[in-house]
């Protein structure tokens, strides 16, 4: 199991008011799992993402990962998770828009303390695996919103995270772009990754192995997709209908 | 996160804003500039002070009066400087002078001349560079011989190409009486801190001849306001006992008290250098506020940094950033800011200070102490006005930033 959720709570306090993000949530997900967290917005996925991500903490129940119980971390520990651990994919892709592709991916290794050479070595790989060899001295701005998502998933990669997680990463994209990041995605799934994706587009989700739906802060259903998309036939289908 | 890598971080985001990068280093670049360009001024005017009073060389006494109520009885004169240099042993050289103002007789002008008669020793309390010929010496005095020493200038101006020694010159005394005088030396006229400033032609002719030659003109003249004694003892209160028995000296054999007093040239030499010190003073506090005004402004471009950067700060905590790597990724942005001002300022405060040296004709001082110090000082500067910055950016709420727009 790489992640255990046991009784989970979150409560903000602003000043007087409380708000109960998150309450009593339960889930397990397994190794290689492909997992995707819908819900309105208010719903409590975001925060969920957040503590998953070790951006935040639960204020009830337990959180562990890859056999590490994250509720006791303190905050160096927390970013050692962070960097070791997960890969984060975000919406608005979040790369650094002054260096190129290759030292975007390079920077959790730097984080991590690998050796330049083999930082190198490892970004290039990395790029390879989302295709953009051809890309990797080109920065940000010189890039389409799908290269960029490429990039990003690049970056996740390079430290060998037990999970991805991934927020939201084809909202800023259109629907081809999205098929090839889903593409992407659900590639490496197969090679083992495990990837965690928030979203609120059905169609997303159904590129999943498995759907579980918040609303007010509570799971209300966790089920099985049963005959996934495959990315690469919806992209072939834009293609004749282009 | 090593250092190397903090480096190379940190000067690529520096590089991103180059205009506002170097905007920012001019204030600290001032600030090290002035304190440098200061010290290094400062330095040599106290390098410059001490060795003109180096030059000449033993301690010097000057003996003078006390009080302004003197009769006849009291003045210093020929045999008094006969009796010091017998009656004081440790004495090396005794001499004195006397001046006359007169006109001296060009081609087809005339030229005021200030004329200054020494006694034989005198030369060597007070040493000369001499250019050409010789000074005057023993037997000019005591043959009362019309020889003239001139100066540089006044060679030139005067004799042109030609060789000085051996010329004539004619000397009208303020009393009437005329001199026919033979050049035997040339003194080097030396390049003092603002000596171009005053117009030579205006300046009387400095004349220096035998003081017996001058004192047969002058019936009176055997009255002495200064008489000037070197010895060879450096150690104050041997100096203090040897002024002692110089006026014990010279009260015994005048018959009175409390008419002489001596100071002591290296006196001069401290109120000098008590001056010099406080105008450094106030002028490397105005050089260190310029510094502080430097590093706020480092403060507040970093803030402004900060601020553009929350989201990129944000990016790298959820990579794994530590608050620490934050912190250090700042402050080595500031460091560099400050590191490479400091040397930008440290190179043009040496050229300051060249320049300025060369105007004032003082030799310059190049202080490695000072560089070193004024290096570590941009360092601590930078890491100084760094942390606040730093520490605004390493407290940011990952969450927040990562939303931030």
């Amino acid at each position: 199991m790489i992640i255990s959720i046991k009784d989970l709570g979150k409560v903000y306090k602003n000043g007087q008011i409380e708000v109960e993000a998150l309450r009593n949530v339960n889930v397990n997900i397994n190794k290689e799992e492909f997992v995707a967290i819908m819900g309105p917005s208010g719903s409590g996925k975001s925060t969920l993402m957040n503590i998953i991500g070790c951006l935040d903490k639960s204020t009830a129940g337990e959180y562990w990962l890859d056999g590490v119980n994250i509720s006791t971390l303190n905050e160096i520990e927390l970013a050692k998770v962070r960097n070791r651990k997960i890969g984060f994919v975000f919406q608005s892709f979040n790369l650094l828009p002054r260096i190129t592709a290759l030292q975007n991916v390079e920077l959790p290794m730097i984080y991590a303390g690998v050796g330049a050479k083999e930082r190198r070595k490892k970004a290039m790989l990395a790029l390879e695996r989302v295709g953009l060899e051809k890309r990797v001295h080109h920065k940000p701005n010189e890039m389409s919103g799908g290269q960029k998502q490429r990039v990003a998933i690049a970056r996740s990669l390079v430290n060998s995270p037990a999970i991805i997680l991934a927020d939201e990463p084809t909202g800023n994209l259109d629907s081809t772009a999205g098929e090839e990041i889903m593409t992407v995605f659900q590639d490496l799934n197969r090679e083992g990754v495990t990837i965690v994706l928030v979203t609120h587009e059905p169609d997303i989700a159904e590129h999943t192995k498995r759907v579980l739906r918040f609303k007010d802060g509570m799971l209300r259903n966790d089920e099985v997709v049963q005959n996934p998309l495959d990315a690469r036939v919806v992209l072939s289908q834009y293609k004749e209908e282009a | 996160m090593n250092i190397i890598e903090s480096f190379k971080q940190a000067l690529s985001s520096l590089r991103a804003n180059k205009l506002r990068s170097v905007l920012t280093m001019i204030g600290i670049i001032m600030g090290v500039f002035s304190v440098i360009t200061i010290v290094a001024i400062g330095n040599a005017t106290q390098s410059y002070v001490d060795s003109e009073f180096a030059k000449i060389g033993a301690n010097i006494l000057i003996v003078s009066y006390k009080t302004d109520s003197l009769s006849t009885n009291d003045m210093l004169a020929s045999d008094d400087l006969k009796a010091i240099s017998k009656g004081v042993k440790e004495i090396k050289n005794i001499g004195t002078n006397i001046s006359r103002s007169g006109t001296i007789r060009l081609d087809n002008k005339t030229r005021n001349a200030s004329i200054n008669g020494i006694s034989s020793q005198y030369k060597d309390i007070v040493p000369v560079d001499m250019a050409q010929g010789r000074m005057i010496n023993e037997i000019d005095n005591s043959t009362r011989s019309n020889v003239v020493v001139i100066d540089e200038e006044f060679a030139k101006a005067n004799f042109g190409k030609q060789n000085p020694i051996g010329q004539k010159l004619k000397v009208t005394l303020g009393s009437g009486s005329t001199l026919r005088l033979r050049v035997v030396g040339v003194t080097k006229t030396e390049e003092t801190p603002f000596g171009g400033m005053i117009d030579n032609e205006s300046r009387p002719v400095s004349l220096t001849i035998p003081m017996t030659t001058l004192q047969s003109y002058y019936p009176d003249s055997d009255q002495f306001n200064y008489v000037y004694i070197s010895v060879d003892e450096k150690d104050k209160t041997a100096l203090k006992n040897i002024a002692d028995e110089i006026i014990k000296t010279l009260e015994n054999k005048h018959g009175n008290r409390d008419k002489y007093t001596i100071q002591f040239y290296s006196d001069f030499q401290d109120g000098l250098n008590t001056v010099l010190n406080v105008i450094s003073t106030v002028l490397l506090v105005i050089a260190v506020i310029t510094l502080i005004v430097g590093g706020i402004g480092i403060v507040n471009i970093l803030l402004v940094s900060v601020t553009e950067r929350i989201r990129e700060i944000g990016v790298r905590k959820a990579l794994g950033a530590r608050k620490r790597d934050i912190v250090i990724q700042f402050i080595t942005e500031s460091i560099i800011l400050t590191g490479i001002s400091g040397v930008i300022g440290i190179i043009l405060g040496i050229l300051g200070g060249f320049i300025i040296s060369s105007l004032v004709k003082i030799p310059p001082v190049l202080n490695i102490q000072v560089i070193v110090l004024a290096f570590m000082g941009s360092i601590a500067l930078g890491l100084l006005f760094g942390v606040y910055p730093a520490k605004r950016a390493a407290d940011l709420d990952p969450i927040e930033s990562l939303r931030y727009e």
